[in-house]
Parts: C-alpha cells; structure tokens; sequence
C-alpha cells in the first residue's frame, strides 16, 4: 500500500508530508493514517508545532465522487484535534488548494503560500457540502463573502486569499521553504496550553456574552499564569 | 498506594438513579425579596450565579411579613425533616425503576453534610422502609460536595465483595438547614448557590436484564490538596453553621484537576479524548469553566452539569447523581462507552470515578 503521510520531527517541529494527489478523495486507510498521526503527536511526541505540507496539487482536480458520509464525520473528527492540538499548526500550500486540502488548511493556526497558489471550494456547485468550512471560512471572511465563495465557486488568488485574512503569508515559488522557516519563527516560543486555549477562546468569541466570556477568561488566565516559571 | 480498582470479573453497575426536591421553588429574584435583601453588590451575585431556580425550604414569614430567624434547633430539625421526606422519596423511586422493595437492600451508604443527627439517616431510612434488620450501613457526614463519589465507592466495594447483594447510595442535602444571614460578600455567594435535593442510586453486580442500566463501575481516583484545607470549610457563626468558600478555589481545581482525572485514566489506558461523557459537579459557573479548560472538554460535554446548576443550584453531594440520572434519561450513552464521574469539596478534594456503558 502506497504511504500517504510521511512524517519528520526536528525537534519541537513536526512535518507532515501528505501525499494525497486527489484533494477531492477521502479513503479509509488515510483517515485511519490521520487518526493514528494525531494519536502520536498528542501522545508521545515532543511536537508543539504540525507543518502540514502538501495540502496542494499542480493542477486543479476534476470533479469526483462525493465523500461516504461515515468518512465525513472521521474527516471531522480528525480536523476537531488539530483545531484543538496543544500548540500550533502550518499549513504550506503551492498550486492548487482545494477540496479536504482547503479544509484542512483552514483549520490550521497559520497558513503560508506561493504566489502562484489557487485557493477553491468547489463542492457547493457539485452538491453537497465542503464540510466544517462553512463554519471555519465565515470566520475568516465574514459571512457575505464566505456565501459569495461557495455559492458561486470562486477560485481566489493568493492576493485575493491574503486579503481576505484566509492566507496569513505569501511568497515566491522560489522561496517556500524560507517563507515555512519564517513562518515558524514567527510562532515561537509556543506555550502549548496557551496557545490551545487561545485558540480555543478566540473561536468561541462570536458566540459567547461578555459576562460568559470573562468567566472563561478568567479561568484560562489563571490556568496560563500558573505554569509560569515562579 | 494501591490503586482503588475493580477487579475485570465483579463489576458493580449503576443499576438506577432517582432525585426527589422539596416543592417550594424559588427564582433568584425571588429569594432576594423573600429576605428582603437590596444590596446592590449582593443582588449583583446572584444575578451572575447563572442559577435559574432552585428549591429551598424557607421558614414561614410571620403575620407582619417578616422573615423569622430560625434557631439552630429549627434549622436541625428542618434538616431531619426534609431529608427524610425527600430522602425516602428517592428511595422509593429509585426502588421502583429497578423493581425493587427495600428489603432487597443489602447495604445502604446516606451521604449527607448539611445536618448531624443521632441516630443518623441510615437508621431512619432503615426504620421508615421496614428494611431488613441485618442490612449494612454506613453514614458518609461532613464531607460536603465531593462526599458523593466517596459514598458511591463503599457501595462499589460492598457489591463487589458480595456479588450477589444490592447496593443503595443516598444523597440528601438540605442546603436550607445550613445557613446564616449577614452582610458579607461570602455570605452572599453561598446564599446564592445552594439548592435542596436528593439522589437515589441502586448499585450491584448481578445483572438486570429488565432494565435500562447505567456504568459498569471501573475505578477511583482521588486527589487531596492540603495546602488549601481551610479553602472550604464550615464556620460556626452565632450558634450556626456558615459555610465559607474561599474565592480561588475554581481557579485551584482547575490546576489541579488534570491529576487525578489523568491518573485514573491512565490505568486503564485510556486518554480524555477517549471519554464520552462527563458528569462534574455543578459546583458554581466558575468552578464549571476551570474544570472545562484545564481539561479541553467541551460546553457540550458539561451540558448536565449546568443545566442542573441552572434549574437547582448546587446540590452539595446529590449534584453529580442528577447529572448523570439526565444523562440516562437523555439515552445517548451507547455500549462501551467511558464517563469519567467528578466531584470537588472540602479538603479541598477532587473524587474520580470511571465507569463503562
């Protein structure tokens, strides 16, 4: 069976290579491959910090089979802990990001990409869902532009994506791997804990009253100030 | 020290659960009028309890209108009353849901903190129920809030020595026989808190097929914070008892709650993301939010603990036991399914408990 991720760890980093060609395509063996990589970053690695790279194709993916609904809720799951990883994630993208790669990299901490990247999300117009994104991309967008996207299947440039707030940074082809060590200057030191319920709070702020969410503050501030070198 | 573990063959099991409260219900506004209270600062905490209602059994105000202070024998006797009435209550539906009578009971645990009383609560219930006369017995006093679990684990060990007798937990709080009116801002926050109830649980390791049950029961934790033995504790104020909660104690359960949640688990090689179901005391909103993001569990996971908190308020040693009835009652729980029971109190402590559908 072909290897799907391939992963290294240099130090408090781990890379995640995906080599998944067909964003459009779920199987079970790469979930079960998903589940069990989140299993060792959470529990025996050193790991604060998942660089996913590959989240993106040379060419734009034709449309196929729509995703088994059991694959869709695994699929979730699996995003639901790098959304709730204690400590940070990257997602590198240089082509075409779209499908499950556009999913997966919205639910990243931080996204970097090449000019020359296409970010789409085609499902709408083929009839089903692109999964928790209607929820992740409305965040990020604001809830008119995410409609605008999905109803019409827009694909936006790298420009058009770092305006609105979906890419964090550009760059040239040529200097990717400068722009992921960047990237991942910019993000230390990471305090995992703090970071997860940074996070944590930050995605709940739409939804919560003041008066909720000072309790919730309060409760992670002394959390955070506990682990603080005396 | 060993841990406190079942053994894989004798299991007890959660066979039912059943709650009883007194009938006088009362919102928070409610309450500040009753003993006419306009402060603003204490009208301020009770508003911010993000408790709805809860049912207390307050003295009759006199002809004029007035609230009667009640004397500590009053308050003493109204404990007795009212646990018996809604202890016994609990009891009897608890019985009915497993199709049970009392003298099928082998062995009865009667948690309790707001009253000492002698003969104790077990010796009544006993003697109101007509149980057997060689049934075992224990009285779990003055271990407040977390002081469920405690009784939940005798009745576990009991049931797993004797595979084959019947196991019965009360949980009776009579939060309304355990307080004082004062003008601190403690005072308050207590008085905003409490709630009265009871909470029946019928326990055993002999199967019942006739009935939809709840957790095999796994193991126990437990986790003593010394240092902050004083953080939750009972004063004695003009002749009563005054509880006093001490303002960080959320915050110190929150840092040390990872602990014993995380130790329990680990005996049975299990992870948090493993757990299905939390039941939590519904120990105050603040104590409901520490709790939630020491441990990365969701508002949907505590979904029971606030909604008991928000329609009873917090039911001392009896909260997790109406957390988890709703839970059975919900029927979400499928086969195999872990919850992680867990209970704060005096000490200050925190109770584990695992247990599998």
């Amino acid at each position: 069976m072909e290897q799907q991720i391939n992963l290294t760890e240099q130090g408090i980093i781990a890379n995640v290579h995906l080599q998944w060609s067909d964003a459009s395509s779920l199987n079970q063996l790469l979930l079960s491959d998903l589940i069990e990589l989140m299993d060792y970053l959470e529990d025996e690695s050193a790991c604060t910090l998942i660089v996913f790279q590959g989240l993106s194709t040379q060419q734009q993916t034709t449309k196929s089979a729509p995703p088994h609904i059991d694959h869709c809720s695994k699929w979730e799951k699996f995003l639901l802990r790098v959304e709730r990883f204690a400590g940070a994630s990257i997602a590198c993208i240089d082509g075409f990001c779209t499908c499950f790669h556009f999913q997966l990299a919205l639910t990243c901490d931080y996204r970097v990409a090449t000019n020359r990247s296409i970010f789409h999300a085609p499902e709408v117009k083929e009839g089903y869902l692109p999964g928790m994104s209607i929820f992740r991309l409305a965040k990020y967008t604001g809830v008119g532009v995410a409609r605008r996207l999905l109803f019409t299947g827009t694909q936006l440039s790298a420009s058009e994506a770092t305006v609105l707030g979906i890419l964090d940074r550009q760059c040239e082809t040529t200097t990717l791997e400068k722009a992921i060590q960047e990237s991942q200057q910019a993000l230390m030191p990471i305090n995992p804990e703090v970071l997860q319920n940074t996070r944590r709070l930050l995605n709940e702020s739409f939804a919560t009253s003041y008066e909720d969410a000072i309790g919730h503050f309060l409760a992670v501030q002394n959390l955070c100030l506990s682990q603080l070198p005396k | 020290m060993e841990p406190i573990i079942q053994t894989a063959s004798i299991c007890p099991r959660l066979i039912a659960i059943a709650t009883e409260t007194p009938s006088p219900k009362y919102t928070q506004s409610e309450v500040l009028e009753f003993f006419g209270i306009t402060d603003k600062k204490i009208n301020k905490i009770f508003s911010n309890s993000h408790i709805k209602s809860r049912h207390l059994c307050l003295p009759k105000p006199n002809p004029d209108g007035s609230i009667r202070n009640e004397s500590p024998r009053e308050l003493l006797q109204k404990h007795q009353r009212v646990a018996l009435d809604m202890g016994l209550s609990a009891i009897k539906k608890v019985l009915n849901k497993a199709g049970l009578s009392p003298p099928d009971i082998g062995y009865i645990a009667v948690v309790s903190t707001t009253g000492l009383l002698c003969p104790s609560l077990t010796a009544l219930y006993i003697k109101a129920l007509d149980m057997c006369s060689d049934i075992h017995r224990i009285d779990i006093v003055g271990m407040g809030c977390n002081g469920g679990l405690n009784g939940l684990q005798a009745v576990v060990n009991f049931c797993a020595i004797h595979p084959e007798s019947i196991g019965l937990l009360v949980c009776v709080e009579v939060c309304s026989a355990m307080y004082v009116i004062d003008e601190t801002i403690n005072t308050a926050v207590v008085n905003s808190l409490f709630g009265d109830g009871a909470a029946a649980a019928v326990i055993c390791a002999k199967p019942f097929p006739s009935v939809p049950i709840g957790p095999k029961i796994l193991g126990f934790s437990s986790h003593i914070i010394p240092e902050a033995i004083d953080a939750i504790r009972l004063d004695f104020q003009e002749g009563k008892y005054s509880l006093y909660l001490d303002k960080q104690i959320p915050y110190l359960l929150g840092i040390h709650v990872k602990t014993p949640v995380d130790s329990l688990l680990q005996r049975f090689d299990l992870k948090r993301r493993d757990i299905q179901h939390w039941i939590i005391h519904s120990g105050g909103r603040k104590v409901i939010d520490s709790i939630k993001y020491s441990l990365n569990i969701t508002e949907h996971d505590v979904r029971h603990t606030t909604d008991i908190l928000k329609n009873y308020g917090n039911l001392s040693s009896a909260s997790f036991l109406f957390s988890h009835e709703k839970l059975l009652e919900e029927g979400v729980a499928r086969s195999r399914d872990s919850v992680v029971m867990m209970t704060m109190g005096p000490g200050s402590t925190i109770e584990c408990c695992l247990g599998e559908f």
